[in-house]
C-alpha cells in the first residue's frame, strides 16, 4: 500500500473526484489493474463454473465517544480485502484474501474454484470489461472524516449539555459519532466493472434518567450516506441531546403495557420496522428459491390490504439504505414489492434472478469482502395513503400507539414476527394517554398486512440508524412509513 | 505458527512504544475456517477463509485511544499508530484507564484441551460427505421433510495477547460444528395461514471432532423438532407456569449475564446494580462462571487483558455474590478485577435433581418454551417480554404446538420463581444450562 495515512483515500476522493472517475481508485492506490482482475477471474473459472465475480473493499472508520463528561476514546479502523465467488449454477464457491497481491488473490481464486470441481465442467469465457458509471446517490463534497476531531468533540459536548440541561433527573449521557468511507469495486466474468465510494455517518445519543429506584434509558440518532454536512447541520447536537433526554424522562412515567389483542397505531418513520420484518425478509428471493417462505409461489396473489403498496428502493438520496449498485455490480433501483395488496416481486440476487429467470433487482448485498452476497433489503417503505393522522386516532377506542423501536425479528417460514417498541402510548378514546414500558408486539406477516385498515398521509423516512442482520451478515438499511392503523395485533404486556 | 503470531504481536507492541505510546496492549487473532452447506443432495456453498485482525489500545497518562486493522503489515500499521497517538491530546483523562496489576496476569496452569490435534487431517471432500450424509439420514426419516440446509464447519484460531506490562502469550483453539435445518408445509385450517411452513433443526458444536454428536441422533432431533411444530395455534392470554427448554434457559442466562457485567453495573445500566449480596433468585439457583473446564467452548487461560482466569460464583443459592469485572469496571466500582474483560467464559447454572420430563409432568397447564424472538429483554429496567413458540402442556403432558404469542415478566420475578431445575445440560455453547421451570409468566395470545 502506498498511502502514508489511513485517511488518504478520503483525501484522494475529495481532491480527485472531478478529475478521475472513481473506477480507477483500486488501480491507482492499490495496484489492482484490469490485467490482474482478468488473471484472477481466469483462475477462478479454471476448473469450470458458470460465473465468477470479485469484490474489493477498502474501508476506514473513525469513532469518538463521550461518556460522563469525558471524551473516552477515539478509534480508527482499517479493513481491506477481496472476495472471490465462483458459481456452478446455484452452487457457490467462496474464498477471500486480505492481501491484494496477485499471488494471494490467485490463491483465493483457486480455493473458490473447488466448487466447480464438484459439478460438471462447463467453462465460461471472461467477457471484456466494460466500465459502468451509475448515478451517484450519495455525492459528498467533504467527508465526515474531514470534520476535525476537535469539531466532532464540540458536537458531542453540545449534545451532552443539551441532554443534561433538559431535566435534572438525567444522570448519564453517552454520545458517539462514527463515520466511515468504503471504497468498493466489483469485477465479473460477464464483464461488469464498477467502483464506488460509500460514505456513512452516525451520530447517537444515549441517556439514562433516574427517579428513586426507577431507571430508564432514552436514545436518539441520525445518520445516512452523508458527508460533513450531516454533522454541520445547525443545532443537530442540541436536538439529539434533547430527544434522547425527553425519551428517558418520559419512560420514568411509563406503565406496564396491556396484554392481549388490540388495535395498534404505528407512528410514521420508525414503524417501517414492521414492513422490514413482516414483508421484507419473507420476500427475499433466497427463501423463495428454497420454498421456505410463507410467501413462496404467491406472486400475483393478494397478500395484504389493498391500502398497502410497498417498495424497496436503493436510490433514495443519502439514505442509509442507498447503494449506487449492489455488491454484485447491478445498478440500484426502486422495486415495487406489493402493489395495492397484490404481491408483485421478490428481491433478488444473481443466483435467485438466474433461478427464477428474471432480471436482477439490485438486492445482492454483503457485509464485507469476507461474505458472499445474499438477497437483502435496501430501504423498504409503505407508500403514502389518504387518511389524516387525527382521523386514524379517532378510529381507536382503546389501543396502542407506537412511536420508536429497538428492533424486530421474523420467522420466515411461518410468518410470525415481533417488533419491540421503546416509545409507545396507550390510546383511549382516540387520544394518547399514558406512556408504556417496553414490550413486544407479535403478529403474522400476511395476517397483519391484511389488517391494515387505514394509511396516513404523513409519510416519513426513519432517520438513518438501522442495521439488518441475516445469516450472520449485517448491512445498513432504511425504513419508512406513514401513520398506519392495524385493526388488531397481539400486545405482549402483563 | 503460534510463535510467529507472538513475534508479530511483540513487534507491533514495540513499534507503538517507539512511536511514543506510554502503555500499549495488542490483541491479535488469526483464523482459518472451512464451511460447506448442502441442500437436496447438492453442495450449495463451499467457503474457505483465512482472516486476521489486530486491536491496539494506546495510552498516554490517563488518556486512551484504540485502533483496529486486518492489515497486519508493520508498514500499514505504523501510520495508524501515528494517527491514534495524534488523537490522544483531544481525549479526556479517565483515571480508570490502567493496565492490570502484573501480579494478576498470567496463564492458568492446566491444559484446557481447546485444540483438536487432528484438525488438519480431514480432507474437504470428507467434510462435504459428512454434510451430505447428515442431510440424507434426516430426510429418510419422514417424507414430509424438506431440507433447508445441512452444514459442516470447522475453524482453527490463534489468539495472542501482548502488553507493555511484559505479558506475551498465545494459544490455538479449534471448533467443529454440524447441523441440519428442515422445512415442512403447515397449511393449518382451510383459508387461514396460506403458505405457512415450519422450520427447525438441530446441531452440535465441539472443540474436538470426534466428540460431535452422532448424525443419526442429530437427524432424529431435527425431524422431531420440526414435526412437532405442525398445526401450531395461538394460545389464549393467561398466566401459567413456563418450562424453559435448555436452549431457552441458555438464552435467558446469556442475557442475564449482561446485567452482571461491571460495564453495565457502573453505568447503572443493570437492574442488579444495587443488589449485590442480596437474594435475587430462588434458593435452588446457583450460577457460576468457570473458565477452567477442559474442552468447553468458553474455556480460557486468561481474559482479554491477560488476567489469569479463575472460577467465580455469581449467584449462590439465590444470593447475588459477585459481578464480573474487568480492570476498568472494577476501578470504576472500587473493586478488583475478576478476570472478566471480554465477558463471561463458561456460564454454568448448577443442574437440579430432576429429569426434564419431571418438570413437564409437574405442570397441570402451562407452556414448554422452545423459541424466543425480539429485543424485549431489557437489562436496564429488568423487564422481560419476548415473542415465543412452544408446546402447550396439559396434565403434565406435551400437547399441541403454540405460536404467535408473547411471554412477559421481569428478570427478578422470573429468577425468584425458578422452582425446578433439570439435570440434563446443553453444553453446545459457553452457557451450560439445563431446562428450568418458572412458576408463572404472562402469556399474551388471543
Amino acid at each position: 500500500m502506498n498511502t502514508s495515512s489511513p485517511y488518504a483515500p478520503a483525501q484522494a476522493l475529495a481532491e480527485s473526484a472531478p478529475k478521475t472517475p472513481p473506477s480507477h481508485w483500486f488501480e491507482t492506490q492499490l495496484g489492482v489493474t484490469p490485467e490482474k482482475l482478468r488473471r484472477v477471474l481466469e483462475e477462478a473459472l479454471s476448473r469450470g463454473g458458470t460465473y465468477a465475480d470479485l469484490f474489493f473493499e477498502y474501508s476506514t472508520r473513525q469513532s469518538v465517544v463521550l461518556e460522563d463528561g469525558i471524551v473516552k476514546s477515539s478509534s480508527v479502523a482499517l479493513i481491506v480485502g477481496m472476495g472471490v465467488r465462483v458459481l456452478q449454477g446455484d452452487q457457490t464457491g467462496y474464498a477471500y484474501s486480505e492481501n491484494l497481491e496477485l499471488s494471494a488473490m490467485l490463491h483465493a481464486a483457486r480455493s473458490a474454484s473447488a466448487i466447480a470441481a464438484h459439478g460438471s465442467v462447463r467453462s465460461s469465457e471472461i467477457a471484456a470489461f466494460s466500465q459502468q458509471v451509475p448515478p451517484n446517490y450519495y455525492p459528498v463534497q467533504r467527508t465526515a472524516n474531514d470534520v476535525v476531531l476537535k469539531e466532532k468533540i464540540r458536537l458531542l459536548q453540545g449534545a451532552e449539555a443539551s441532554a443534561l440541561s433538559h431535566d435534572e433527573r438525567i444522570i448519564r449521557v453517552t454520545v458517539a459519532v462514527v463515520d466511515s468511507l468504503t471504497h468498493t469495486m466489483v469485477a465479473t466474468s460477464e464483464g461488469r466493472l464498477l467502483s464506488d465510494v460509500r460514505p456513512m455517518v452516525r451520530f447517537n445519543v444515549h441517556c439514562m434518567a433516574q427517579s428513586g429506584e426507577n431507571i430508564q434509558a432514552g436514545t436518539s440518532g441520525t445518520g445516512g450516506r452523508y458527508g460533513a454536512e450531516l454533522l454541520e447541520q445547525p443545532g443537530v447536537a442540541e436536538r439529539l441531546g434533547q430527544e434522547a433526554a425527553a425519551d428517558a424522562i418520559l419512560l420514568l412515567q411509563a406503565v406496564q403495557a396491556p396484554s392481549g389483542t388490540l388495535p395498534v397505531i404505528l407512528g410514521p418513520a420508525q414503524s417501517g420496522i414492521l414492513l422490514h420484518e413482516a414483508v421484507g425478509h419473507p420476500l427475499e428471493a433466497d427463501f423463495n428459491r428454497k420454498g421456505s417462505s410463507a410467501y413462496s409461489g404467491r406472486i400475483g396473489e393478494k397478500v395484504a390490504s389493498e391500502l398497502c403498496t410497498i417498495y424497496d428502493s436503493g436510490v433514495i438520496l443519502h439514505d442509509r439504505g442507498a447503494i449506487n449498485f449492489d455488491d454484485e455490480g447491478i445498478p440500484s433501483r426502486e422495486n415495487v414489492l406489493i402493489e395495492n395488496g397484490v404481491l408483485r416481486q421478490y428481491m433478488h440476487d444473481y443466483i435467485s434472478s438466474d433461478y427464477f429467470g428474471l432480471e436482477a433487482s439490485g438486492n445482492g448485498r454483503r457485509e464485507s469482502y469476507a461474505h458472499p452476497p445474499l438477497p437483502r433489503m435496501t430501504t423498504t417503505f409503505l407508500a403514502q395513503g389518504q387518511s389524516d393522522p387525527e382521523e386514524i386516532f379517532a378510529a381507536v377506542k382503546r389501543g396502542v400507539y407506537c412511536e420508536a423501536f429497538s428492533g424486530g425479528q421474523v420467522d420466515i417460514s411461518n410468518g410470525d414476527f415481533v417488533f419491540v417498541p421503546t416509545i409507545a402510548w396507550l390510546v383511549e378514546d382516540g387520544r394518547k394517554t399514558v406512556p408504556l414500558k417496553n414490550f413486544t408486539l407479535i403478529g403474522n406477516g400476511p395476517d397483519a398486512m391484511s389488517k391494515v385498515s387505514l394509511v396516513g398521509n404523513d409519510f416519513a423516512l426513519s432517520d438513518g440508524i438501522w442495521t439488518c442482520g441475516k445469516d450472520g451478515q449485517s448491512v445498513p438499511v432504511g425504513v419508512g412509513l406513514p401513520t398506519v392503523l392495524i385493526s388488531e395485533m397481539t400486545v405482549g404486556g402483563m | 505458527m503460534s510463535e510467529r503470531h507472538q513475534e508479530l504481536a511483540q513487534e507491533i507492541l514495540e513499534v507503538a512504544q517507539q512511536a511514543g505510546s506510554e502503555r500499549v496492549t495488542v490483541s491479535l487473532a488469526s483464523t482459518t475456517a472451512f464451511q460447506v452447506e448442502v441442500r437436496e443432495g447438492e453442495v450449495e456453498s463451499l467457503r474457505e477463509s483465512g482472516s486476521s485482525g489486530v486491536h491496539l489500545t494506546l495510552s498516554q497518562g490517563m488518556r486512551r485511544s484504540t485502533l483496529t486493522s486486518n492489515d497486519l503489515r508493520i508498514d500499514s500499521i505504523r501510520p495508524l499508530i501515528r494517527q491514534t497517538l495524534d488523537a490522544l491530546e483531544f481525549m479526556g483523562e479517565d483515571d480508570c484507564y490502567v493496565l492490570p496489576e502484573v501480579g494478576l496476569q498470567g496463564r492458568a496452569a492446566l491444559d484446557l484441551q481447546v485444540r483438536d490435534p487432528t484438525f488438519e487431517q480431514r480432507a474437504p471432500a470428507e467434510k462435504v460427505q459428512d454434510a451430505l450424509d447428515l442431510e440424507a439420514r434426516t430426510l429418510r426419516l419422514d417424507e414430509r421433510l424438506r431440507s433447508e440446509q445441512a452444514y459442516y464447519s470447522d475453524a482453527l484460531s490463534h489468539v495472542v495477547y501482548a502488553d507493555s506490562n511484559g505479558f506475551l502469550d498465545g494459544y490455538r483453539k479449534t471448533l467443529f460444528s454440524t447441523g441440519v435445518s428442515l422445512v415442512v408445509e403447515d397449511p393449518g385450517h382451510a383459508g387461514e395461514n396460506v403458505g405457512r411452513k415450519q422450520t427447525d433443526g438441530w446441531y452440535d458444536s465441539d472443540r474436538f471432532h470426534e466428540r460431535l454428536e452422532d448424525p443419526d441422533i442429530l437427524a432424529r432431533q431435527a425431524s422431531q423438532r420440526v414435526l412437532r411444530k405442525l398445526g401450531a395455534v395461538k394460545p389464549r392470554s393467561c398466566e401459567v407456569p413456563v418450562v424453559f427448554s435448555a436452549e431457552m434457559a441458555r438464552s435467558f442466562l446469556g442475557s442475564l449475564a449482561g446485567a452482571m457485567m461491571g460495564e453495565s453495573v457502573f453505568r447503572k445500566q443493570s437492574f442488579l446494580a444495587e443488589r449485590l449480596q442480596t437474594v435475587i433468585a430462588h434458593s435452588s439457583v446457583s450460577l457460576r462462571d468457570d473458565p477452567l473446564l477442559p474442552g468447553k467452548l468458553g474455556s480460557r487461560y486468561y481474559d482479554s487483558e491477560g488476567v489469569q482466569a479463575r472460577p467465580l460464583p455469581l449467584i449462590e443459592q439465590g444470593r447475588l455474590e459477585h459481578f464480573m469485572l474487568s480492570t476498568y469496571s472494577a476501578k470504576k466500582l472500587g473493586m478488583q478485577t475478576t478476570g472478566h474483560s471480554g465477558g463471561y467464559s463458561n456460564l454454568i447454572l448448577e443442574p437440579g435433581p430432576y429429569p426434564e420430563e419431571e418438570l413437564i409432568a409437574s405442570v397441570p397447564e402451562g407452556l414448554y418454551l422452545t423459541f424466543m424472538s425480539g429485543q424485549g429483554a431489557n437489562i436496564v429496567t429488568g423487564d422481560y417480554s419476548r415473542g415465543a413458540q412452544g408446546l402447550w402442556i396439559r396434565n403434565g403432558k406435551l400437547e399441541e404446538a403454540v405460536s404467535e404469542f408473547t411471554i412477559a415478566s421481569t428478570y427478578l420475578e422470573m429468577l425468584r420463581q425458578i422452582s425446578m431445575i433439570a439435570c440434563e445440560v446443553d453444553d453446545r455453547s459457553s452457557v451450560l444450562s439445563p431446562a428450568f421451570k418458572i412458576d408463572r409468566m404472562s402469556i399474551s395470545g388471543t
